[in-house]
């Protein structure tokens, strides 16, 4: 078929029809929701989040109710401490329907006893999705990793020595906040040869492979299937000069089977596991390198075992709170 | 120094299934909570548990950073998975949904022992039992 999986053109053969999808996650985007809110007393409060969520129920991971205790107090008296509980609606005829619902339970409640007016708003992904960005600060990572917000790379300052990141990662996984992209970033800086050609599973915000193309690579496969993280790592890529090195598509594990020097798997140990299953061995060239993180303690001897049973060998390990990172080889 | 506690979010998740969307990303984004942090130990914490509601309750602290503890399945949501039905009756007074042996209704209080008010497992098994007949669920033996 080709080659030398290391050229980019042999990247480019890769066929983009045949891809092997695992949890997709089917989900029309919904920018504007109707929030219901209601102040209420803690008594109050499991009653009105029972009455959400019997209206608004689950589905899809979206959907419900959530209550928050607030008036906490630095001496921890409790005397103030009460409850908003609200909901989320898609900003649709349906949604509408939903929130009259709502409002007449709330009324059928309040016979019994009283509660407050709902406050109703229309709120975007954008009020709270982006909110947390305003503590995001530059970090050091490893020896030589420097991620940088891309909205504050013109305030840093960058030692020659360090190997900048500019970063957006939007509503995609891998900020390098977490311990699971620290220990991948770490365990990078060693794996990482010259000329390498490299599959990173599960890509979300690029993070790891415009690190592996900053640190050396000769080019990146990037996949998600996130459609949101394809989308975002690519935006990532462009911004760090590395687009023309990297493709990003959606889905899983490439087909055809491709053998690479570096494959890289920052996900969760289910999902690992289920790609041991797919075949994950196969993409690691006869001298190649898979990188794993992701993989919380209490399921480190399943991934073990599924590494032992493709005769994978462990190199190093990295630990971080509950999290551990690998690096493994073939035997 | 202890941290200062920003507020208590409690929220009700599908095992293994939390995404950033509502409620989860504006109930935690509000607080400059990192979402995407959350979702990911949230659902590393509960794959394993897949096909059940973990009810999670999340402490925000002033300086955006978190904790959370994981409670048992709500009694219905267990009820509901004992009796085979998808859910409880509209009205519970006039339509009955099914049923679940006294010997299920053990079972569930013995797992929601911890979360729950109760003494005892007799005071334990009466609360569940109160939550079937709210959702037209009989007890048989």
């Amino acid at each position: 078929m080709f080659s030398s999986p290391t050229s980019a053109r042999s990247l480019n053969c890769i066929k983009r029809d045949k891809l092997y999808p695992a949890e997709i996650i089917l989900q029309e985007r919904i920018n504007n929701w109707i929030e219901i809110s209601v102040d209420v007393s803690l008594e109050l409060a499991e009653a009105v989040n029972e009455l959400f969520n019997r209206y608004a129920p689950q589905a899809a991971g979206r959907g419900g109710a959530v209550t928050q205790i607030h008036g906490y107090d630095p001496v921890g008296n409790e005397d103030h401490l009460y409850a908003t509980v609200s909901t989320y609606l898609p900003q649709s005829a349906e949604g509408e329907t939903t929130r009259q619902r709502i409002e007449t339970g709330l009324g059928h409640l309040s016979a019994i006893m009283p509660v407050p007016e709902p406050i109703v708003r229309i709120v975007a992904e954008e009020d709270w999705a982006n909110k947390w960005k305003e503590s995001y600060r530059p970090l050091r990572i490893g020896r030589r990793l420097l991620i940088v917000p891309s909205w504050l790379r013109a305030d840093t300052e960058v030692a020659p020595h360090e190997i900048c990141i500019e970063l957006d990662p939007g509503m995609a996984f891998g900020t390098g906040l977490h311990p699971t992209t620290r220990l991948a970033l770490r365990l990078l800086e060693d794996a990482i040869r010259p000329g390498d050609s490299v599959l990173d599973v599960g890509t979300g915000s690029g993070i790891l492979s415009i690190a592996a193309l900053k640190l050396g690579a000769a080019n990146v496969l990037a996949t998600d299937v996130d459609e949101v993280a394809v989308s975002v790592a690519a935006d990532n890529a462009r911004k760090n000069a590395v687009a023309g090195r990297i493709i990003v598509q959606h889905g899983s594990l490439p087909r055809p089977v491709t053998p690479f020097d570096l494959v890289m798997v920052n996900i969760l140990p289910h999902i690992i596991l289920d790609l041991f299953d797919h075949g994950l061995h196969q993409y690691v060239s006869a001298q190649g390198r898979l990188l794993l993180s992701g993989i919380i303690e209490p399921r480190y001897e399943e991934i073990s075992a599924a590494l032992e049973q493709d005769h994978l060998q462990v190199v190093q390990s990295l630990r971080e709170e509950d999290w551990i990172g690998l690096l493994a080889r073939p035997r | 120094m202890a941290k200062k506690v920003k507020a208590l979010i409690k929220l009700q998740i599908p095992a293994g299934k939390a995404t950033p969307a509502p409620p989860i990303g504006p109930a935690l984004g509000q607080h400059g909570v990192n979402i995407m942090a959350f979702v990911k130990d949230y659902n590393a914490k509960t794959a394993n548990m897949a096909g059940s509601i973990i009810p999670v309750e999340i402490t925000v602290f002033s300086d955006r950073s978190f904790t959370f503890v994981l409670k048992t399945p709500p009694a219905s949501d267990m009820l509901r998975q004992a009796a085979g039905v998808d859910k409880g009756a509209g009205n519970p007074k006039a339509d009955r949904v099914g049923k679940v042996t006294r010997d299920q209704v053990r079972h569930i209080a013995e797992v929601k022992m911890k979360d729950l008010n109760a003494y005892d497992i007799e005071a334990a098994m009466r609360m569940i039992e109160g939550s079937a007949r709210s959702m037209g669920i009989d007890i048989v033996d």
